[in-house]
Parts: C-alpha cells; structure tokens; sequence
C-alpha cells in the first residue's frame, strides 16, 4: 500500500534520507522511530507528495505521488506535527471544507461529517467557533480532517504531541478502531510508549538510514532470541534460587536479588513449563513468575545503540 | 473540476469565514455611510457652482439667466453624474488595493499559520486553488462593490452615462482587481514566510508604482500607463476621456486606440504571464520554486521586447487636438532606451529561471556520470540567458526596422546596439552567477542577501566614480565602462578624450574583466556542486 523506493533526499549539501526503501502491506500500522533529525519527517512529507524527493519514488495505493499527485492525494490522509487550523471557521465548516477540496460527493458530505465529529469526540462542538477550541480539541479537529475522506492511508507525523494522557489513549483508541476499518497506517513518534501494542511494525531510522524495520516480534526475535523471565519468591535463601537456576542450561543472564529477580530462558512454552515445575519440585516457595514482553522502547533503545547491527 | 467560484472550497471558505451575517450587515452599513457622504461631498459642490451661477445672474442677468436656468434643470443630473464618477473611482480604489493585499499575503499567511501544507495535501490543482484564492481573499471588497453597485448603476444611468459605458467600467475593475490579485499571489508565493511582511510592503509598493505609471502617457513610449488603475478610471469615467479629450492619447503601433482598450489587453497579456508562473509553482514546495521554465523565459522576454516596440510614440505624431508628448529623437536613442530596458528585463528573467540547488545538485551529478546538456532545464541558467540575449537582439532589430519611416536607421545603429546589448549581457550573466551562487550557499534568505550584495557592488562603483572625478575628469566614464553596465550608454566624448583607441580598449577591457569575473563564479558554482554530502551529525 505505500511503497518508498531507493528514496533519498538532500537539503543543500545535508543528506536528510538516504536511500530508503520501505514497503508497507495493506492494513498495517508502521511505527517509525527514531531521534530528532533522523529524517522521520522528511520521509512522511515525501510519501504524502508534500516534499519531491531528490532521487527514488514514492507510491501509494499503486500511484507515483510526484507523478499524479492529486490522485494520490485522494487515498493518503496526513497530520503533520505542528499544525494549526482556520480559527475563523466553526467545525462542522473546517470538516465541510476538506471534505470538498478531497472531491467527496455532496450529498455524502454531511453524514460524513457527523460521523467523523461523533468518532473524534466532538459532538458538543459540532457548531462551535475554531478558535474556541483547546489545544487538544484542535488536534483531535486535525485527525478529523485526515480521515474525513476516507483515506487508505494515514500518515501520522507525531500526532500526540502536545497531547495530554487521556487525549492520548483517546487517540490511541480512535487509530485502533481505524485500523481495524482497514487503514494502513504509517506513524512517526518519538514517545515510542505512544506505539506501544498499537504498532503491528516498526522502522528504526537514523541519520537518514532506516537500520531496522519489519513485524514487531520479528525485530525482537531477530535482536535477542531469549525470553526476558521476571520472578519472585518468599522464605527461599537466594543461593537456592540461584542454584536452581543454573542448573539449567536454557537459563542466562541471571540477575536476582534478596526475593526477586531477572533471567534469561531460550526455549518453547512447555519447557518453560517445565522450569516452573522444577522450581517448585526444589522447594522455591514462588509468588509471580511471569514473561517480560520486550517494549518498543526496550527495542530502541538496544537497536539504535547499535547493540546488534 | 472546481473552478467556478461559488463550487471552490476555497472560495466558500472566504465566503463563510468573512462573510458572516454580523459583519456583512457592518461592511454594508459603512458603505452605505461612505456612498451618503460621497453624495454630500457631490451635491454640496452642486450647490456651490449653482450658488455662484446665481451670483452671476443676479449681477450680469441676461444671458448668465438662461444659463442659470439650465443649470438648475441639469443640477440633479449633474450631481449623479459626478457622484458616479466618484463612487466608481472609490470603487476600483478600494477593490484593487484590497485584492493586491489580502493576495500578497494568501500563500505567505498560510506557510505561517502552517496549514499551507493541508491544502496543498487535498485534490485541489494549483488552478483551482488559485481561482479560489484570487476570488476569495478579497471577498469583502467584492461585498462592498455589490452593496454600492446598485446606487453606482442608478446614478450613472441617471447622470446621462450609457449602460454599455457602465458595465465596461466594471469589466475594468474585475480586470485590475485580477491582475493585481495575481501579482500579489505571485509575490506571496515567492517570500518566504518570514518575509511575509516585506511581501506586503513590496505589494504596496508596486501600487504606488502602478498608480504612478500613470504620468508615463508624456513618455515616448505613453502606453505603459495604460497599466495604472488611475489611467482606467479616468477611461471610464472622467468626461475628457469620454469625449476624445484627453490631452495624451493611447497609442498602439503608431495609431490611437481607446485607453480602455489598452488596458485591458494590457493586463490581459500580462495576467497570462502571471498565470503560467503560478500553475507551474504554486503547490510546489518552496525550495522547488521556478518562476518560468528556460523556454518560458525566452519567449517572455520576446514578448515583452515586442509589448514595448508596439508602444512606441511616433516622432511625427501629435495626436488629436493634444499635446504631443515626447518621443525619440532618433534610432539611436530608441534603441539605446531598449537596451537599458532589456539589461532590467534579462536580470529578472535571469532571477527568475534560477535553478533550485536541489535539481541543480542532480544536474551536475548526471552531468558529471552520464554528460547531461549545458541547455537543460536544470542546468546553469547563464546558457539560457545568452539566447534570451539573441532573441531580444532579434526582436529589437525587428523593431528598428518597423519604425524606420519614423526612426530613420542608420547603417550602425543595429550593430552598435547589439554590442551594447552584448556589455550588458555580460553583466547580467555575472550578477545572475554571482545570486546563483548564493543560492547554492547556507545564507539565510540567499536570493534577497544576493541581491543587497549587489547593490552594494554598484553603490561602490558609483562612489568610487565620483571620487574618481576629482582624480581625473576621464575617469567616472572609465570606471563605468570598467566596472558596470552604465559606461555603454554614456554619449559623451570622455571615454575617448585621448584617443578613440583608449576609448575601444576600456570598453573591451570591461567586458574581458566581467568575463573573467562570470567565469570565476561558474567555477565556485561547480567547486561547490562538487563538495560530497554530508549526513546528519
């Protein structure tokens, strides 16, 4: 559904993208990560038609977005960072307005709005002034606007910035619901717990280059194939534990302390089963033993150290 | 397509946006306040002329009787008529001023409040955003012409004006609200947010300009004033120009035609111009922007060339019943004004087919791996300035030999003119090469600081010239020749006041030093263009 291919793009002798190539399926939701200046930005606004890239094409829904850019447009809903919003306008008019200029036939307009205004949470304020609007309200009136036409896809620069926690897991809440309508969703952020069990992929950018991408678990499996083991015991010395612990081979990574502590387990469900059984048949009297979900930023933070690449 | 106001998203969003109920009802009762106090002004001075043709009567009788008598039966007449006139010309004031303002900040204001981006996301095509804009952003001076426009039409029909007359007046003002609607989003397009006020100052400024190109009817070449607002009302409105009156007529390849004529095909050529440069970049990114493609630009410069000879004022014309105004005294001249003329129009052109360094990058790399043409679109644009330079020579020959009933040509007049256009190439291609390569730099703003830089060269070698002048009386006209465009056109003997050898040499000299100086700003052009790219620290 958006297809970036060899992309690169310079700002006088700075090069912001270089040669990326990036290939989202239909129905996806791709996190793109990265620090500030690693060319998040740049590639979003190239994929939308907003920004010609120096070299390479972009392609959304099969159309080349420097080639037919109107065309395109009409499949593509964008948010950029930092935006703002005709403040002279009530909402109902704002929505009215790119629902024209996105080509959408007259007579659907209407209910189209209503529906959009119902999604986003602005029902009270269907007729009320822009300029009337909180911060919060106004960026929830942007993603209003992005999805007005029905677009295949969104693509999202930062969207929860400037957003406050309850806005956030409201918008968290309304992309999930537009994932699940079938959009393919490419979304930039810095604030990777913003992606968090939201993202089904996720592209790691820096300085230009794209060093990671793929499915979630992929990324994860690919960086470390152990699973991170959290537990927690009572009324056990923790030589017991530990002993116990080393004495199977599929453990590393030990790190306890008096009645909790981390370690590493490479292997399948049932023989994880088994660990816990052998634990308890040793006497270790266990309150938790749980699996640690790898995060996002867990991901980040190991793969933008260069830690395996 | 969305091209008709009232179906362009852009447009109804003006319209809802500015036209709200409560301030449509304000903008409507301040015009109506306007039109009585212009009704004041015209009746009280009515009253005045009555009152001293009354004067008259009482004191002389007789004949000043029936004149009176007359009067009194024209006077309401009159007082429309007059308050018309008035009406109209605050009409045209008002909407043109405001279409050239509230445009020049259309594109600007949005990069500003950063929802530019938005609208260049939607389906919408330049051309319709453009209609859009041109009949949105001033919407509230439409709204006032529309409140007016029935009193204007009553009292113009009432004051003897035939309806034909009237409704080519509002031909006009739609015409000029156009064209400068278009110059101001040319310019709003062209700054850069930042400059935004600038832009507005610069739209301010062209109106002043457009408004003083009125007095240019006395000039030789008196068309050019067809270009002023001020020019058009009078051609609608004011009763010399209505009844052939009018002391400096239009002329159109050696024949008078009616002002308004003029004027509309005037801003009708010109508003085409304006409209290519606009399709082809306004939903471009700024960076990208190109005002003209190099073909463009050479047609343009042939258009205008050919514009400016049709605008000639014969030698022998006087005119109907008029004064005749000043025209050239010979071949010579005329072809001396149009070369200086064309060193002002080659450098805009050459500003505007710059190459945005992006593409510029990309030409030199093909160049450089595959051998890419010196004339491609996006090479250097000196190349491109060179056949502007030959076609407008060829025009301009063209046009000596048109007017040679009129202008006898002598035999080296062409020649000479060509080695004066030749001069001011040269410098025209060393200044555009020297902003180019500014372009290339990391200045802020590099286009205006390329320019200032310039400036200040010229302001340099004007002091240095007149220092010069206490030195030696030769040496103004030596620096001149030496280090700008100016020295070509000076007629007098001193740069040959030794001998005409020293003369030729200075000249050459000049043109051997600008050489060298557009030679060593195409070669940091390409020292620059070879510098590799960096990646972000």
């Amino acid at each position: 559904m958006i297809e970036l291919n060899n992309v690169r793009k310079e700002f006088d002798d700075l090069v912001a993208v270089q040669d990326l190539n990036l290939s989202i399926p239909e129905r996806e939701v791709y996190g793109l990560i990265g620090p500030n200046g690693a060319g998040k930005t740049t590639t979003i606004r190239i994929a939308c038609g907003l920004l010609s890239a120096t070299r390479g094409s972009a392609t959304i829904a099969g159309i080349d977005v420097a080639l037919e850019p109107e065309l395109a447009q009409q499949h593509i809903g964008y948010l950029s960072d930092f935006f703002s919003v005709y403040e002279d306008l009530t909402v109902w008019e704002y929505l009215d307005y790119f629902a024209r200029a996105y080509f959408m036939p007259p007579e659907a307009i209407s209910s189209r709005i209503d529906k959009v205004i119902t999604q986003v949470g602005l029902e009270v304020k269907r007729d009320a002034m822009i300029r009337g609007l909180s911060r919060g309200m106004k960026q929830r009136l942007g993603i209003a606007r992005a999805i007005i036409h029905r677009p295949k896809v969104l693509l999202l620069d930062e969207p929860a910035s400037g957003l406050d926690p309850k806005a956030r897991f409201e918008l968290r809440n309304l992309l999930r619901e537009l994932r699940d309508d079938g959009a393919t969703i490419l979304i930039s952020s810095h604030i990777l717990s913003e992606l968090e069990g939201f993202c089904t992929s996720i592209g790691i950018m820096e300085k230009g280059h794209l060093i990671r991408s793929g499915r979630i678990e992929e990324i994860a499996a690919a960086g470390s194939p152990a699973r991170l083991v959290r537990i927690r015991w009572v009324d056990t010395p923790l030589e017991s534990v530990e002993n116990a612990l080393r004495n199977d081979r599929r453990v590393s990574g030990i790190d306890l302390s008096l009645v909790a502590g981390t370690f590493q387990f490479s292997g399948e469900d049932t023989e994880l089963a088994q660990l816990v059984s052998g634990l308890v048949n040793a006497g270790i009297r266990l309150v938790s033993f749980s699996e640690t979900k790898q995060t996002v930023e867990d991901l980040y933070m190991r793969l933008s150290k260069h830690e395996v690449t | 397509m969305k091209l008709i106001p009232w179906r362009n998203p852009e447009f109804l969003r003006h319209f809802r946006a500015e036209l709200r109920w409560h301030r449509a009802v304000a903008v409507a009762v301040v015009v109506v306040v306007v039109c009585f106090l212009l009704w004041l002004i015209c009746w009280s001075e009515q009253q005045a002329i009555l009152a001293a043709a009354r004067r008259g009567a009482e004191q002389f009788g007789g004949v000043f009787n029936e004149q009176l008598a007359k009067m009194e039966r024209e006077s309401v007449s009159l007082t429309l008529r007059t308050f018309y006139q008035w009406l109209l010309a605050f009409q045209i004031f008002v909407v043109t001023l405001w279409s050239l303002l509230a445009c020049a900040q259309a594109v600007s204001g949005e990069r500003e409040r950063k929802t530019w981006d938005f609208q260049r996301a939607t389906r919408l095509s330049s051309a319709e955003l453009l209609v859009g804009k041109l009949a949105g952003e001033p919407i509230l001076a439409y709204f006032a012409v529309a409140c007016s426009l029935p009193l204007a039409v009553i009292a113009g029909v009432a004051g003897g004006f035939a309806i034909q007359r009237i409704a080519a007046a509002y031909v006009f003002l739609l015409a000029d609200a156009f064209l400068l609607g278009l110059v101001g989003l040319c310019l709003s397009t062209l700054v850069e947010t930042r400059s935004r006020g600038a832009g507005t100052i610069a739209a301010l400024g062209l109106y002043v300009l457009a408004l003083f190109s009125y007095t240019l009817n006395r000039g030789p070449l008196p068309g050019l004033s067809a270009l002023s607002p001020l020019t058009g009302i009078r051609a609608v409105a004011d009763d010399a120009y209505l009844f052939g009156m009018d002391l400096y007529p239009a002329i159109l390849l050696g024949r008078t035609v009616p002002w308004l004529l003029l004027s509309l095909a005037l801003q009708f050529s010109l508003a085409l111009w304006l409209l290519l440069m606009l399709l082809r970049n306004l939903k471009r990114d700024y960076e990208q922007i190109q005002p003209l493609s190099r073909m463009q630009a050479v047609a343009c410069a042939v258009f205008l060339n050919a514009v400016l000879y049709a605008l000639v004022r014969p030698r022998s014309y006087l005119g109907v019943g008029s004064l005749p105004g000043s025209s050239f005294r010979s071949s010579e001249e005329l072809a001396s004004f149009m070369v200086g003329i064309d060193g002002l129009l080659l450098f805009l052109i050459g500003i505007a087919i710059l190459t945005p360094p992006e593409r510029l990058r990309v030409w030199w790399r093909t160049r450089e791996t595959t051998g890419g043409a010196t004339l491609s679109e996006d090479g250097l644009p000196w190349p491109w300035l060179l056949l502007c330079g030959a076609a407008v020579y060829a025009v301009m020959t063209a046009g000596l030999l048109l007017w040679r009933p009129n202008f006898p040509l002598e035999t080296d007049t062409v020649l000479t003119a060509g080695l004066r256009l030749l001069v001011v190439l040269v410098f025209v291609m060393r200044d555009i090469s020297f902003i180019q390569w500014c372009h290339l730099t990391r200045l802020s703003r590099p286009l205006v600081k390329g320019f200032l830089y310039l400036c200040l060269y010229y302001v340099s070698a004007l002091v240095i010239m007149h220092v010069g002048s206490y030195v030696s009386p030769t040496f103004p006209a030596r620096a001149a020749t030496l280090l700008t465009p100016f020295g070509v056109f000076d007629s007098s003997d001193k740069l040959v006041a030794t001998s005409i050898y020293a003369g030729l040499g200075f000249q050459l000299a000049g043109i051997m030093l600008q050489l060298v100086a557009v030679t060593v700003f195409i070669g940091a052009i390409h020292h620059r263009l070879g510098r590799p790219s960096t990646v972000p620290p």
